[in-house]
């Protein structure tokens, strides 16, 4: 192979490469189109039927909250209306005996109120702001304010892993650590590996206060007194999420009524299945190890359907912990976990609530269970255009694509629900578009070679070459045709010697291997006369 | 002494665009920082109030926003407009016969047009961002000193200006129609510009653009030796 085909092998391989890929983002974007266009047209018709209003939904839809004495009430939105304060309710005790209805904020009994998600800031982010694109990078700064003037700002250096300082008139004034204030950034101790932050104000608004979470520590940061509070350290295991309740100071004026009264705390949960509750009023920590049926997995995708399945929360007399069992109980594959869904659905399922208070040790104390069935859920009552539409816009998807689920499921679903930036585009385009190995898809590609073939068989320039590009066809489907169909249109004519189409890519005809005609000389051809 | 006459002979067909982009950089940016100095020290923060939450975007700032937009403005502007003037005008003009038949390879005339357009992009991008961040970075118009990564990150925007350019080069050489090949150059550019905004280390950015110009240029080679003109 001499040097200059090379160099046109390599350069039609990564054209054809780039054709492909940018062909398969247009059919995407037309796919994409038509469902939107489908569903816009269709929006009006779409029909959500409600679930039937079985004793058994109406059991499996209540809210289920416990009263500090570990009484459970059940408590039923009877509108939808008006969102959650506003909403009429009917309250009933476990039998169904109607207790109250009303307005939900009326309501005579308070609830425990359970600990809640704090970040407002999180390591993806803090990635998404770090971003190189035009208009970017973005940068955390924590300004300082004294009697409403500017008078410095705090800037965190996500490479040293520490916060610099400045005057507004400009010079350093030091460094935030994770051991508090540094002069210098060798002296400053990094936080460690970025994770998620919370900030609020108290009294004072001055300057915001930071909840800052990493991957082995939990901090408080003051910037108004470039203090640092270290809440929470643990070497050996990585945090894996941070719950909080009554942490951030409310205005007096805005004091919840009720008389319970409840500590400031939060619940830090360590790889390692333990819960480290820090509290305050007074300041103390306890480290729990929750009996394994209890456990939360760690696997993103379990973590959708049990969200929040454990929750905590402390008063002034007691710290309670709420189980909820849902028997959703998926293998360790993100490829399996839609028909275990569907499965799951497809049943009755057994369900349960659970109160615990926790004693002194760090143990658990059962003070309510309840337990129900949650009846099969029957999605055919929902007509939904949109699913529809989709589901047969993607008979014209790359059939590749389920290829690529199939061998790289797992990581794909891991790229969409925790990357960043376009490795979780490309995984969220292949697990929405992907034909789900659909019948219709693979007669579609079948079809798009059949016509690759009948095309490219006048035009033909050697049998590896079709048979390749049969392939891609076959792979890629439509994008793969027309990629095809780019790349090798040929003019045809009509072969002197066999009467056949012939591609005049070749100097020889495919189907009789007669060369082109050359054009008869004439005596006054002074060019080709020898 | 070939490459260095079409060099000069493509370096004056680039300098009035050259020039615009460079001119036009130049004001925007300028007007931009007189304004950052006009206004009071410290007016991008919020100001808190009390017992309120703070969102994490509230506390989210990007000093080089206005600049690394004029920067890529001006990058892809000057790159379509140079890739356009130098690869797709001969076409219009019919003057590609009189280039490709000088007495020398038609690689040096690519390399020669290729290192006209670059230079053009560093001296009208590339120089006048250097000013303005060194013009930024001096007392009064930010708090503190900008880091490093925003000087670097405005070199690697005004690169997405050389793959506009590049890709704006290959339609133009492109003898296909444009409802099947044509704009692939375009497109695939388009497509290494997201693919590269997507990403927020500088090593996977500047990994991203090298692979696209790499590519491209490659390809506009290829088309050049090949194409009949």
């Amino acid at each position: 192979m001499t040097k200059k085909m090379g160099l046109e092998y390599i350069a039609r391989l990564s054209g054809a490469a780039i054709t492909l890929v940018l062909l398969m983002f247009v059919v995407l974007f037309a796919q994409v189109l038509v469902v939107g266009l489908a569903w816009v047209c269709t929006y009006k018709k779409q029909s959500l039927l409600a679930l039937s209003e079985s004793p058994e939904w109406k059991m499996q839809k209540a809210d289920k909250l416990f009263l500090p004495d570990g009484t459970m009430h059940l408590v039923n939105r009877v509108d939808t209306r008006h969102n959650n304060d506003y909403a009429k309710v009917e309250i009933t005790d476990v039998n169904g005996l109607v207790l109250w209805h009303g307005i939900h904020k009326d309501r005579p009994s308070r609830y425990l109120d359970w600990a809640s998600f704090t970040q407002n800031f999180d390591e993806q982010e803090m990635l998404y702001a770090s971003r190189l694109g035009p208009g970017l990078p973005g940068f955390i700064e924590v300004p300082v304010r004294v009697s409403g003037e500017f008078k410095e700002v705090w800037r965190y250096d996500s490479q040293a892993q520490v916060f610099a300082g400045y005057e507004a008139q400009g010079g350093l004034i030091g460094y935030l650590g994770a051991d508090g204030f540094a002069a210098s950034k060798a002296q400053a101790k990094p936080f460690g590996k970025f994770k998620g932050f919370a900030s609020w104000t108290d009294e004072d608004p001055s300057s915001a206060i930071m909840l800052w979470q990493t991957k082995h520590r939990i901090c408080q940061i003051d910037f108004r007194t470039r203090s640092v509070e270290k809440l929470f350290e643990s070497d050996l295991s990585d945090i894996v999420s941070i719950n909080w309740h009554n942490w951030r100071p409310t205005n007096p004026k805005d004091k919840d009524s009720s008389d319970i009264r409840y500590r400031p705390f939060i619940d830090c949960r360590t790889a390692d299945q333990k819960h480290h509750l820090i509290m305050r009023e007074p300041n103390q920590a306890i480290t729990m190890e929750l009996p394994e049926q209890l456990q939360e997995p760690n696997q993103i995708f379990w973590r959708w359907r049990y969200n929040n399945n454990l929750d905590f929360t402390a008063t002034d007399k007691t710290i309670f912990v709420q189980y909820r069992e849902k028997n959703f109980n998926p293998q360790a594959s993100a490829k399996l976990l839609k028909q275990y869904e569907q499965e799951y659905d497809s049943k009755p399922q057994p369900q349960s609530i659970q109160l615990y208070k926790v004693i002194d040790d760090g143990k658990l104390m059962l003070v309510n269970q309840f337990d129900w069935t949650r009846p099969v859920v029957e999605t055919s009552l929902v007509l939904n255009y949109e699913a529809i539409f989709r589901k047969w816009m993607t008979t014209a998807s790359p059939p590749a694509f389920d290829l690529l689920w199939a061998l790289l499921g797992d990581s794909l679903y891991k790229f969409r629900n925790e990357g960043t930036g376009i490795m979780q585009g490309y995984a969220e385009l292949i697990m929405e578009w992907r034909p789900h190995y659909s019948f219709l898809n693979y007669v579609l590609s079948v079809m798009m070679m059949g016509f690759a073939l009948w095309y490219g068989w006048a035009r033909r320039t050697s049998w590896g070459k079709l048979i390749l590009w049969l392939i891609i066809v076959g792979a890629f489907n439509l994008a793969g045709l027309l990629t095809y169909l780019a790349l090798n249109h040929t003019p045809v004519i009509k072969c002197p010697a066999c009467g056949k189409k012939r591609g005049l890519e070749m100097d020889n005809c495919a189907q009789c291997g007669s060369p082109l005609p050359v054009p008869q000389r004439k005596p006054t051809d002074l060019i080709m006369a020898n | 002494m070939r490459f260095f006459t079409l060099l000069k002979k493509e370096l004056r067909e680039c300098l009035p665009w050259m020039v615009t982009a460079a001119a036009i950089l130049l004001l925007i940016g300028s007007l931009r920082l007189i304004d950052s100095k006009q206004r009071q020290i410290g007016y991008q923060y919020r100001v808190f109030e009390r017992y309120s939450e703070v969102g994490g975007y509230d506390l989210l700032t990007r000093p080089i926003s206005d600049f690394s937009v004029f920067v890529f403005m001006s990058a892809v502007g000057l790159g379509l407009a140079l890739g356009v003037r130098q690869f797709w005008a001969d076409d219009f003009m019919g003057t590609w016969g009189f280039i490709v038949h000088r007495s020398t390879h038609r690689t040096t005339i690519f390399a020669a047009k290729i290192c006209a357009g670059l230079i053009s992009m560093i001296a009208a991008i590339g120089l006048v961002w250097c000013y303005l961040f060194w013009r930024a970075n001096s007392s009064g118009y930010f708090v503190f000193p900008l880091p490093e990564k925003c000087f670097i990150i405005g070199w690697l925007i005004g690169g997405i200006g050389l793959l506009a350019y590049l890709g704006a080069g290959l339609v133009g050489l492109s003898k296909t129609r444009w409802y099947t090949t044509k704009l692939m150059g375009l497109g695939f550019a388009f497509w290494i510009f997201i693919t590269l905004v997507q990403q927020w280390t500088l090593w996977w950015g500047f990994g991203t653009l090298v692979i696209g110009t790499v590519v491209l240029l490659y390809l506009m080679w290829e088309t050049f030796l090949n194409r009949e003109f």
